[in-house]
């Protein structure tokens, strides 16, 4: 009886466990191009703890293309899951490149032996990279360039060093520099191939997205948003892991040029006066006032340096815009000692003027990849879901993260909105 | 006494820009880490003013690309401004960020920046101290402003060779007129200073100083345009080396009993990513400016 009772309690235990398993749903996380296993860690974590869910992660090699790295994601779930490797209810979560392979692996398998019933893209180049386009036609090298002539103006003209510490470090090459030497661009130079097929218009972009429009899977897009300034916020995360930190770093480098510009102006007008007793500080004068101009030009690219970095990434509109702005019109010009012949009537005189001109307007972006990107299109709205205040690789996780002084991981939120959505929806997981 | 004058200025303005250079160590301590400092009224030298700037550009707006279009879009500041001397030679600045109206504002479509802003910065010392509009210290960095020792010792000259009623009523009317002497004297000496009159007529004359008269590590030249009917400096230009022209800049006066500094307009060739140049224009508008020297 003993027996009996005893075998009955551990088949039913067993019972319990094996219904435990099937009732596991398969959650394959993969990284993007700048990731590893250890990407996806922290709502890994979180859900494995949270949902009945078998997941599995792990690190792929992401240098030689889209579809050499979708390969390695079908391989990882066929030796990891084995049999249930083709169950219609795996989901696949890619963060950037990682939702590309996942989509790559959806396009490259037939029907009958599907990896993935659905997917989730997280801030993925689905319709290409524009810094990608940027990298390969030059324009990320030019604008790095630029920016540090512009930068090393000011600190030239004085023929001394910027000083000591972190403003010296920002703002001689590094800070131009973190253009090109961020990790993200740094892993698209180093890997040539991917770069290609990452790019606006690569062949292999052009047959995710024939695919997909073809596509009856379940799929989900997560955009991000982060907020101004978007590039030194993503460059924070990727140096400090928070996006605020270089942004600090930035305000006080700027400050410092500032304080420099306004210094050189301050002495030049001293020396305009001082020219009344001495008329040789006169030339003292106009030194000061171009060092003055030279520390400007850094101080606005600083300023600028957001919609530089946008129109890198894609993320910039030109519009025509009209603006009134309050000027001044000379009357002599240097080295002429006459008046222009034909002086402006208002000439020495201040007046309103109205502009019209085109400008560049910056839009929506994680800090590298574009709104318009991200989201996948020919879904159904609902399936499309914006995390605000997160750059393209603080949103893999979003636990240090605040938005207006408050805790934000609005990462987690979302992946709890799609996994409670109503039952019968493809997407729920207890 | 002629030359022994010529010295004297060419001295001063010499001993003005080398004091930039001082080596760091020579930096003076008087450091005062209060914030909201009242700096006006302690020092030799006082300087305080408000400066609106608009910075735009001269090009054909509609043929850049857009890497070249994000570079210039056109932006306009309002700062106040109080710079001390001290007689140490130590400059303490204090730099505030000014709202206004009508602020040009190209209408970005993204998530405003939720940090806290620098509104504030005080230099005193050699530390910049980043304050927000609450007066709450966000940051601090070290910064090598030189000392100015030796240009507090020409100060003093000036206190010591002009009658302080003279020295009082230029300050008062920004009006140096009455000091014309003083630059009829440089002119008729320039050529034996190594100072180049290009052209002079009644009522301006035009000079051009090498910048190595002033410091021999310092290339390039200098063009002055002087108003001779109001003793002022009204434009200057600045060429390299090669003797390309890099900036003009030009100065307007208000007029009436204060002629003071009203306008600064300042024209300069900048490169754009794509290599091509565009002219950058910024034009300052000088407001409140209040001089003083504390000498006698």
């Amino acid at each position: 009886m003993k027996n009996t009772i005893f075998k009955l309690v551990s088949f039913f235990v067993l019972f319990l466990f094996a219904q435990n398993i099937l009732a596991q749903r398969n959650v394959a996380w993969v990284h993007g191009l700048d990731g590893d296993a250890g990407s996806w860690q922290h709502y890994n974590a979180i859900f494995d703890a949270e949902r009945n869910i078998n997941s599995l992660r792990t690190s792929y090699n992401t240098d030689n293309g889209i579809t050499h790295a979708s390969n390695q994601v079908k391989n990882s779930m066929d030796t990891f899951y084995g049999s249930n490797a083709n169950n219609p209810l795996n989901l696949g979560i890619g963060h950037s490149m990682g939702g590309l392979m996942i989509r790559d692996v959806d396009r490259l398998t037939p029907s009958t032996n599907k990896r993935f019933g659905g997917y989730v893209t997280v801030t993925s180049p689905n319709y290409g990279a524009p810094i990608a386009n940027s990298l390969m036609d030059g324009s990320v090298q030019n604008a790095a360039a630029n920016a540090c002539n512009k930068l090393n103006d000011g600190p030239l003209s004085e023929i001394f060093s910027l000083p000591y510490g972190i403003t010296a470090n920002l703002t001689t090459n590094v800070l131009c520099n973190k253009f090109i030497s961020n990790d993200l661009v740094q892993d698209m130079i180093g890997t040539p191939i991917t770069n290609y097929d990452l790019r606006v218009g690569s062949p292999t972009i052009e047959a995710l997205k024939n695919h997909t429009n073809n596509s009856n899977i379940p799929r989900i897009s997560i955009w991000a948003q982060e907020s101004s300034p978007v590039h030194w916020r993503m460059f924070s995360s990727s140096e400090f892991n928070n996006d605020q930190t270089l942004v600090n770093y930035v305000n006080d480098a700027r400050e410092i040029y500032n304080v420099f510009f306004m210094l050189n102006t301050s002495l030049a007008m001293a020396c305009g006066v001082g020219g009344f007793w001495f008329p040789p500080c006169w030339a003292a004068s106009a030194l000061y006032t171009y060092r003055a101009t030279q520390w400007y030009k850094g101080r606005s690219w600083i300023d600028d340096s957001e919609n530089i970095w946008n129109s890198l990434i894609k993320t910039t509109r030109s519009e025509q815009q009209t603006y009134w702005a309050y000027i001044w019109i000379p009357c002599s010009y240097p080295p002429s000692l006459v008046e222009e012949k034909n002086p402006n009537p208002n000439c020495g005189q201040w007046e309103w003027r109205e502009f019209t001109r085109w400008v560049s307007v910056n839009y929506p972006s994680d800090g590298l990849l574009p709104k318009y990107t991200q989201e996948l299109q020919n879904i159904p709205t609902g399936n499309r879901y914006y995390v605000p205040g997160a750059n393209h690789l603080e949103v893999r996780n979003m636990s240090n993260s605040t938005l207006n002084g408050q805790p934000n991981d609005v990462t987690k939120a979302r992946f709890n909105e799609i996994f409670n959505r109503p039952q019968g929806d493809w997407f729920r997981t207890n | 006494m002629k030359n022994k004058l010529l010295f004297s200025l060419i001295t001063f303005t010499t001993l003005f820009i080398m004091s930039c250079k001082q080596d760091l160590n020579d930096l003076s301590n008087e450091t005062n880490n209060a914030s909201n400092v009242k700096l006006v009224g302690l020092g030799i030298m006082e300087i305080s003013y408000d400066m609106k700037t608009i910075r735009d550009y001269e090009t054909d707006f509609s043929i850049l690309s857009e890497l070249d279009l994000s570079s210039v879009n056109p932006s306009e500041e309002k700062q106040h401004v109080e710079m001390v001397l001290l007689e140490s030679g130590q400059l303490n600045l204090t730099i505030t960020e000014l709202n206004f109206d009508k602020k040009i504002n190209i209408p970005h479509e993204i998530l405003p920046d939720d940090s806290p802003k620098i509104m504030k910065t005080e230099i005193i010392g050699n530390t910049a101290n980043f304050y927000d509009i609450n007066g709450k210290l966000l940051g601090s960095e070290n910064i090598p402003i030189p000392n100015h020792r030796e240009t507090v010792d020409k100060i003093k000259e000036i206190g010591n060779k002009f009658s302080a009623e003279d020295i009082n009523k230029t300050i008062a009317t920004m009006q140096g007129y009455q000091f014309i002497d003083n630059l009829e004297e440089f002119i008729r000496n320039a050529p034996a200073n190594g100072v180049q009159v290009l052209e002079q007529g009644e009522n301006y004359v035009s000079l051009r100083m090498s910048f190595n008269k002033i410091d021999p590590r310092i290339q390039g030249a200098s063009v002055l345009l002087i108003d001779k009917s109001i003793n002022k400096m009204v434009g200057t230009r600045i060429y390299d080396a090669q003797d390309n022209l890099v900036q003009s800049v030009f100065f307007g006066y208000n007029k009436g009993d204060v002629q003071s500094l009203s306008a600064i307009r300042i024209e300069q060739q900048t490169h754009l990513p794509s290599g091509s140049e565009v002219k950058m224009i910024s034009i300052s508008q000088i407001e409140n400016l209040k001089f003083n020297l504390n000498i006698k």
